[in-house]
């Protein structure tokens, strides 16, 4: 590298490390195997704190709205709930079943949590956690994502092999949208219009138009997991748990654009829209994957706890 | 009459203590030996032969099918393991497979191996690393021998005797 080039490289990564907005921007990493979050500062990308949970966290929601990060502990039957200021946990929800996916509503007001073992969703009062409804669903609800205006609530069906649209102010099921076989992680596009949903056991992504109903499949890598989409709802990253992987999709055209190599069974995936950075939790590294949006170039890795899935929204933006 | 709801949500909350769908299990294992990575990753790499390290293995018949490469290995314990290799790539030296079909008490099982310089000079750091299921894939009662810990001991005992049978295998070489 000539000295023109480095003192240009600096200057790039002084940029990118002085971020714009305040602190508090984090991504809160649920590691299946050591029972903790990893939270990662995403100014610095440095864990900063371990927050010991329930037991095989997977899911996570975070809010700003509320300053409240929600974890879903598989193997302890309950929800851990985690104050973003302080990043403490402030309190641990038990639950009769068994909970995959947590989201949080866009106020805060109410957390959606998928049962997969008696085959429905709960919301809990984020104010009081006993009040509670329920309503039943397909087989193995896994994968949850809310619309952008809080009324309709999304679940991946994984044994069903379908979406179940839930109205959230009545909590009752008002279709069921068939999609590919398995499908695990969902994701609404920002802009409200398209929900992306993985089908692990069929190595692509279903698209359904939420205005017009419209679906389309989109051919990913080997068992893919989770999908996370850009704020400008133009491009749409898969993780490609049996391949290491990342697909990178256009959404207007739905064909694929590049495929990043990241590192070992990457499972969830978020969006930040601060750094225009993807981050992918690898569950056989034990780490974090940084991808810069723009080049698909790794930019970082940072190691986490063990086994790390991070299912779910897990990216904070405190200016939100 | 709350408290006679706290007393029936006490009763009610051991029976359903331990029902969850299954977590992914993980074994990572690493060995070093005292070789050259090059020497290592041809062993390594080298899908029909893994009775020739492997301890537990009795013997290797490698299929073609279409573009599938595919091996059985006749256990020594009597059961047999279908697997299929996915890649493996010179260049990272790092192998992928996974099982299709067996007798080991595992389900979904996908591993990989990958071969690296070791902290010396003359060593080579091999790691293996497999995700799997137990067989059981729906909620509790699980049936006996078709559980996480199954599955997990199944597939330690895989992982722990393969990579010493490969350091005794290259080191006496």
């Amino acid at each position: 590298m000539n000295s023109k080039n480095l003192i240009a490289g600096c200057f790039i990564a002084l940029l990118t490390l002085s971020r714009p907005g305040l602190a508090n921007d984090y991504a809160y990493i649920t590691n299946q195997g050591s029972h903790d979050v990893s939270v990662i500062d995403l100014g610095s990308n440095k864990v900063i704190a371990t927050i010991a949970v329930g037991k095989g966290p997977v899911g996570v929601s975070v809010s700003a709205a509320i300053q409240r990060v929600f974890v879903s502990n598989v193997e302890s039957q309950s929800i851990s709930v985690i104050d973003s200021a302080s990043n403490v946990m402030l309190d641990e929800i038990q639950l009769s079943g068994s909970p995959v996916a947590v989201a949080i509503s866009p106020n805060g007001d109410t957390l959606y949590v998928a049962d997969w073992y008696q085959d429905s969703v709960i919301a809990i009062s984020t104010q009081d956690s006993k009040q509670q409804r329920k309503v039943s669903i397909g087989k193995a609800p896994a994968g949850l994502a809310i619309s952008p205006d809080g009324k309709t609530l999304y679940v991946s069906n994984r044994d069903s092999d379908d979406i179940g649209v839930i109205d959230t102010a009545s909590m009752t099921v008002t279709s069921r949208i068939p999609v590919g076989a398995h499908p695990f992680g969902i994701s609404i596009s920002p802009d409200g219009q398209h929900l992306y949903a993985v089908n692990v056991h069929e190595d692509s992504v279903s698209v359904i138009g939420l205005a017009t109903g419209e679906t389309h499949k989109i051919q990913v890598g080997t068992r893919p997991y989770c999908a996370a989409i850009s704020p400008d709802s133009k491009t749409v990253f898969v993780t490609n748990t049996q391949d290491d992987s990342v697909s990178v999709i256009d959404a207007a055209s739905r064909k694929l654009i590049t495929t990043i190599e990241t590192g070992g069974f990457p499972e969830g995936i978020d969006f930040d829209k601060v750094s225009q950075r993807v981050y992918v939790a690898s569950w056989s590294d034990d780490a974090v994957t940084v991808i810069d949006a723009s080049t698909h170039k790794i930019v970082d890795t940072i190691k986490t706890g063990q086994q790390s899935r991070a299912f779910g929204r897990f990216i904070l933006n405190g200016q939100d | 009459m709350k408290k006679i709801f706290a007393l029936l949500a006490l009763a009610v909350l051991p029976l359903t203590a331990m029902a969850h769908g299954p977590s992914p299990q993980k074994v990572d294992k690493s060995v070093t030996i005292k070789a050259e990575p090059a020497q290592v990753w041809a062993m390594v790499k080298d899908f029909g032969n893994m009775h020739k390290w492997h301890p537990n293995v009795a013997s290797t018949k490698v299929e073609k099918k279409g573009d599938d490469t595919l091996r059985t290995l006749t256990l020594k314990s009597g059961g047999t393991s279908k697997e299929k290799l996915r890649d493996a790539d010179d260049q990272s030296m790092k192998m992928r497979y996974e099982i299709v079909e067996g007798s080991l008490p595992v389900a979904d099982f996908n591993a990989f191996m990958t071969v690296k310089p070791g902290p010396n000079a003359g060593e080579t750091t091999v790691q293996w690393v497999a995700r799997f299921y137990r067989v059981y894939k729906l909620n509790p009662p699980i049936p006996e021998g078709q559980d996480d810990e199954s599955a997990l001991k199944a597939a330690t005992e895989l992982v722990d005797a393969g990579l010493e049978g490969l350091k005794k295998t290259l080191e006496s070489k």
